[in-house]
């Protein structure tokens, strides 16, 4: 215990040796979380505090005049996107099709097909795609409980003319839609400082929250891998092979450092978090424990593949270089760097083989839908056996070592 | 009694190389000065990495203290200290902040640590830099922290694998006079170099290594024993390339055993210097060479490696 105290301690010494180490360790990743949320601010929203108020236009062509064209036209603007109507889609814009038989196909409980135009290199195409979608599902789903109440109303002898069918039906229709806009259970809730809570699986984190949460998933990685570094420079400057020559097993050296970057990673981690809820207005959620946990297990799987780095590279340049490049690449890829919502899905699969993927999907689950530590728990135990591999081919490597 | 047994130690980096270390055998005696004396490359730190548990050894076997190296290493580890070729400290630390974090490593804590800590420093001559950054040191001072930190906890075994390495004569001297101190004191040293100097100097027992192999083992007067009665005669001439053709012409000659060249300088070992001098003289006239200093010297251990491998220590 007493030699890893002295390992640990010996990590933030050195580490703190010059003022330029602080500079990259708390005020760049700081500034950057600033920067980008400035950056971000643009494309996804205008003020944290309202987020996604930025409305994407979708002009819509309809060959249906009936009421259910009408109903989903209503729960678009609640997705982000502005419909307006037009005889002719224009070029270049995200437009829809709506065909003849929309109405009558939901309210038959028939599959219906809409069409969509989407922009290929525009960011937003997939959050269209993905409105669009909810919408018209939403809509369905209230088409057939009003369809199945009418049924029940003619049974009952409530309506008996087309028309009283009609107004019926309609009224059902907006009363399920209404009452899917705020369900008792999944309503949207303001709670503390403004922060919004919804279920929506396609909810996306406002500026702030996705560049506190990409800076701090990016930086930490620097300071994380960094392991690889220093355990290179401890090797080629001797000390490493002094240390294993104290009375100190090859295992307890090995945690020793691996701690010892583990605990810096979390003090950063801490700062960036704190850093992020006090200066951003970033509302980490109602569940610390379960950012806390997240948090942990992302640091111990990136650190370890810090660990096994070091068991591979053989110069303090060459560690520096994979460092900095692997630590920028696997975030920028893994979604810390813009939202993994508005890629391909075939892009979001690839990047699964990625911690940094893990860490800002949790965080973004965390962040922006409300999650709970309960739901986070799969994101923590792909992130810890992450860090099972990397480990176990690392502490393998070291023990080889000589 | 031996407090440190090598048994027949072999090392191999790789299946198809020769071998760094080749059944080397030997013992240290608790209390003593052993060096292990030979060229760069000779296996020298290999055989003081296989004592102190850092390398595994190919085959054979070292008991240190009664314990094996490789079934017990960390008692092992807890007997030795070493303070290695390389300066392994931490350079933007300061002389106390090594002091701790390696003292810590070895186990020590608390009012023993601080003890050990000032002593340490002041046996170095180093408590007026103690806050200083090891960085902002000279390389003697850097090799007398490095020293420092393989004595801390004050182990039976301390082992120093080539200490003076590019040091000035002060420190130098430091160091040679201090490893005297502590061996009066009861530590058991293992001292590697490759000047015979310090291994004349230090050693109650010399072990002389070469491409790998322990080729001879003894005291001072013991390993100049072998060499006989001989003298060596050292000619430094006036032409730095003309070394390899005189030791050429003088070999085979009557009277002359071996006969060297390095650095414009010819060394012989003969039987009597008086005899061989007009001899050698003679031969650089033929050659064309001239003479600019002659030195007769008494047996040592450079002259017993000459001997031993018809190559000068320093080649």
């Amino acid at each position: 215990m007493q030699r890893l105290r002295a390992m640990i301690r010996n990590e933030f010494l050195l580490e703190f040796t010059s003022p330029i180490s602080l500079f990259f360790f708390l005020v760049l990743p700081l500034l950057f979380t600033a920067a980008v949320g400035a950056g971000l601010g643009g494309m996804m929203d205008q003020d944290a505090d309202t987020p996604q108020e930025v409305r994407i236009p979708l002009y819509v062509q309809t060959q249906d005049q009936g009421s259910l064209v009408e109903a989903l036209l209503a729960v678009f603007p609640e997705a982000n996107l502005q419909p307006e109507l037009v005889e002719v889609l224009p070029e270049e814009q995200f437009g829809l099709e709506i065909p003849a038989y929309f109405s009558a196909a939901l309210l038959n409980g028939d599959m219906v097909t809409l069409t969509l135009h989407t922009l290929p290199d525009n960011s937003s195409s997939f959050a269209v795609e993905q409105a669009v979608r909810a919408a018209q599902g939403r809509v369905g789903g209230a088409a057939l409980v009003a369809k199945m109440g009418l049924e029940q109303a003619r049974q009952a002898g409530v309506v008996s003319t087309p028309e009283e069918e009609l107004q019926f039906f309609r009224e059902v229709l907006n009363e399920v839609l209404a009452t899917a806009q705020q369900p008792p259970a999944t309503a949207q809730v303001r709670w503390a400082e403004g922060a919004t809570i919804t279920d929506d699986a396609n909810a996306m984190a406002t500026s702030a929250e996705q560049a506190s949460a990409g800076q701090l998933v990016t930086w930490v990685q620097i300071t994380l891998l960094g392991a690889a570094e220093v355990l290179v420079s401890e090797r080629l400057g001797g000390t490493l092979r002094r240390m294993l020559v104290t009375p100190a097993s090859r295992f307890v050296v090995l945690l020793g450092k691996l701690l010892g970057r583990l605990a810096l990673g979390l003090l950063q981690m801490t700062i960036l978090l704190v850093g992020g809820a006090l200066l951003f207005g970033v509302n980490w959620g109602r569940h610390p424990l379960a950012v806390a946990l997240v948090s942990l297990a992302f640091a111990i799987a990136t650190v370890s593949l810090g660990i096994l780095l070091a068991t591979v590279v053989k110069t303090r340049g060459q560690a520096g270089s994979i460092v900095v490049g692997l630590s920028m690449g696997m975030a920028a890829l893994g979604g810390a760097w813009y939202p993994l919502e508005i890629t391909p899905p075939l892009y979001r699969q690839v990047v699964q083989i990625l911690p940094s993927t893990w860490a800002m999907r949790a965080y973004t689950d965390l962040l922006a839908r409300g999650a709970n530590l309960v739901q986070v728990l799969p994101y923590v135990g792909i992130l810890l056996g992450f860090a099972l591999v990397f480990l176990t081919v690392g502490v393998w490597r070291f023990q080889r070592y000589e | 009694m031996a407090l440190v047994e090598v048994n027949n130690l072999v090392k191999r980096y790789t299946s198809a190389g020769p071998n760094a270390v080749d059944a080397v055998s030997f013992e240290i005696h608790a209390g003593e000065v052993f060096s292990l004396l030979g060229p760069n490359g000779a296996g020298k730190t290999t055989t003081i990495s296989m004592i102190s548990t850092l390398l595994t050894p190919t085959a054979g076997n070292v008991v240190v203290d009664g314990h094996d190296v490789q079934r017990e290493p960390m008692a092992v580890r807890e007997v030795i200290g070493v303070a290695p070729q390389d300066l392994a400290l931490y350079h933007d630390l300061s002389a106390e902040e090594n002091l701790r974090f390696w003292g810590e490593m070895r186990g020590l804590g608390g009012a023993e640590l601080k003890r050990e800590i000032a002593e340490k420093l002041a046996l170095m001559d180093l408590s007026d830099r103690a806050k200083a950054r090891v960085k902002t040191f000279s390389g003697g001072m850097k090799r007398r922290l490095n020293l420092a930190v393989g004595l801390l906890g004050n182990p039976r075994l301390v082992m120093l694998d080539e200490p003076t390495v590019a040091i000035d004569p002060q420190s130098r001297r430091y160091i040679l006079d201090y490893v005297k101190r502590m061996n009066a004191d009861g530590a058991t040293v293992l001292y590697t170099t490759h000047y015979m100097e310090e291994a004349q100097e230090l050693s109650h027992r010399i072990g002389i290594m070469d491409q790998g192999r322990l080729i001879a083992l003894g005291t001072l007067e013991e390993l100049t024993r072998q060499v006989g009665e001989h003298e060596t005669l050292v000619l430094k001439l006036h032409q730095e390339g003309g070394g390899a053709a005189l030791a050429e012409a003088l070999t085979g000659c009557e009277d002359v055993f071996e006969a060297s060249a390095s650095n414009g300088e010819v060394t012989l070992n003969v039987d009597s210097a008086q005899a061989a001098l007009p001899l050698a003289l003679a031969k650089a006239g033929d050659l064309g060479l001239s003479i600019r200093t002659v030195d007769i010297r008494e047996p040592n251990l450079e002259t017993v490696f000459l001997h031993l491998t018809g190559r000068a220590l320093r080649d």
